[in-house]
């Protein structure tokens, strides 16, 4: 059984930028700081999530 | 310079030498107590398991009173209290379902089924959270207890490792000890194996849907790099501490340790290494007849750990390319004598120590049942004589 992982969500994503992007709509101010804090929220519940399983 | 910042510079470099394989001014201590902590401390264990605070004190009394170089940490893992509030069903704790000084106990199960192969593949972290964890939490029996436990679950881990981190600040500042390694992983194999499908499960897997497994596994290689350097939180002179269970002799035959637990358990190490993250190999049980296969990763890309492998044979075929540590018998320090514990911890020095490369600890975690004295003469023999 062949996998490809490069379409797969990537370890420290559970809800990736690009998603959660197109509810916000349009940025006024910098993007990149509002994806910056959105992303180190994400690594903290991914974590979370695998802590479950990583024993 | 403090002396306290002095004596935990000069333990940092005796430790760091002998995992670039060096020779250090001597055999650097490195003990894994866990629960062992607690008794030293006069606390019952579930005390440690449920009071943050006695868990974290019970480390401070030992560090006071032993010369040693490097203790991981206060002896529980878990925090008794979170998996109270999400209902996490595979622990059973001391003081709760077992006596107050019990030693936890791990309920395995296929919490995962094999039916579940294809959502996990597709996506494991939306598995988990959406599949695993109801079955796993009972708390998850409806949406506001549901919710109720998400946000306990992390405000613990959040409170838990805040408090470690303190810990660890004070451990350096006031004892000039460092944590022994930082962040932890997993073989892929173990990931699968341990909590997910259980032991049965993934023996019946390498039979009933070999394809299937493999498929998982090379999922699971990015995430356990990613875990594992997360939980390091990018640090990268200690090693990453990788607990490896099932890839012992004779779980798994030769065949099958060759196809299913060393490739992605490799891929893991690598990519670790790629990060600059060196493994401790912390190979519990019997690992000798894969020594061979272990001395293809890159050198010094893991300190390998003895527990009941056989140290002549490890030191034969990874000596001087990789650090190795262990292996004083956790039987030996609950039954035998201190004068017993001494003349084996003299003969690890003269046989595998004796070029460098080398640390001393236990074979296995130390539990509830070691004899201090035995702790006591072990650490004494290797600072009189594991002089280089």
């Amino acid at each position: 059984m062949a996998t490809d992982n490069s379409k797969r969500m990537p370890p420290g994503v559970c809800l990736p930028w690009d998603e959660k992007v197109k509810d916000i709509g349009e940025i006024l101010g910098d993007e990149d700081i509002i994806k910056s804090e959105w992303e180190k929220l994400e690594a903290f519940a991914y974590v979370y999530i695998w802590w479950w399983v990583q024993r | 310079m403090s002396d306290k910042k002095k004596l935990y510079q000069e333990r940092l470099n005796r430790y760091v030498t002998a995992m670039d394989v060096g020779k250090p001014d001597r055999v650097p201590i490195r003990l894994n107590l866990s629960e062992f902590l607690a008794k030293y401390a006069g606390y019952t264990l579930q005390e440690v398991y449920y009071q943050m605070d006695k868990n974290i004190e019970s480390s401070n009394k030992f560090i006071q009173d032993f010369d040693v170089d490097t203790v991981p940490g206060p002896p529980s893992l878990w925090m008794g209290g979170l998996h109270d509030a999400t209902g996490a069903k595979y622990l059973k704790f001391a003081g709760r379902e077992l006596d107050k000084d019990k030693q936890f106990q791990f309920l395995e199960s296929d919490y995962m089924k094999a039916e579940d192969y294809d959502d996990f593949i597709e996506n494991p972290t939306k598995w988990i959270l959406t599949t695993l964890l109801p079955r796993l939490h009972t708390e998850f029996k409806d949406p506001y207890r549901a919710h109720l436990s998400l946000i306990k679950g992390a405000a613990g881990m959040v409170m838990n490792q805040g408090m470690l981190g303190e810990a660890g600040k004070r451990w350096a500042e006031e004892y000039g000890i460092f944590p022994p390694f930082t962040g932890m992983s997993k073989a892929p194999f173990d990931t699968l194996g341990d909590v997910l499908r259980g032991l049965h499960g993934i023996m019946m897997d390498m039979h009933m849907c070999p394809d299937k497994l493999l498929a998982a596994l090379d999922v699971l290689v990015d995430h356990n790099i990613y875990y594992g350097m997360a939980t390091a939180a990018g640090e990268t002179t200690l090693p990453l501490f990788m607990p490896l269970h099932r890839g012992s002799y004779p779980f798994l035959n030769p065949e099958q340790w060759d196809k299913f637990y060393w490739p992605t358990l490799k891929k893991v190490i690598e990519g670790l290494w790629a990060h600059g993250k060196r493994t401790l190999f912390y190979a519990e049980g019997n690992w000798t007849p894969y020594l061979e296969k272990i001395a293809e990763l890159p050198d010094k890309c893991i300190v390998f750990h003895v527990d009941m492998t056989d140290m002549k044979q490890a030191k034969k075929i990874l000596g001087g390319r990789f650090c190795i540590s262990g292996n004083v018998p956790n039987t030996l320090l609950t039954y035998g004598t201190p004068e017993e514990v001494s003349d084996y911890c003299k003969k690890l020095i003269d046989e595998v120590a004796c070029d460098g490369g080398f640390i001393m600890d236990a074979g296995g975690v130390v539990q509830w049942d070691a004899k201090v004295e035995n702790i006591r003469a072990m650490i004494e023999t290797t600072l009189e004589y594991g002089v280089y």
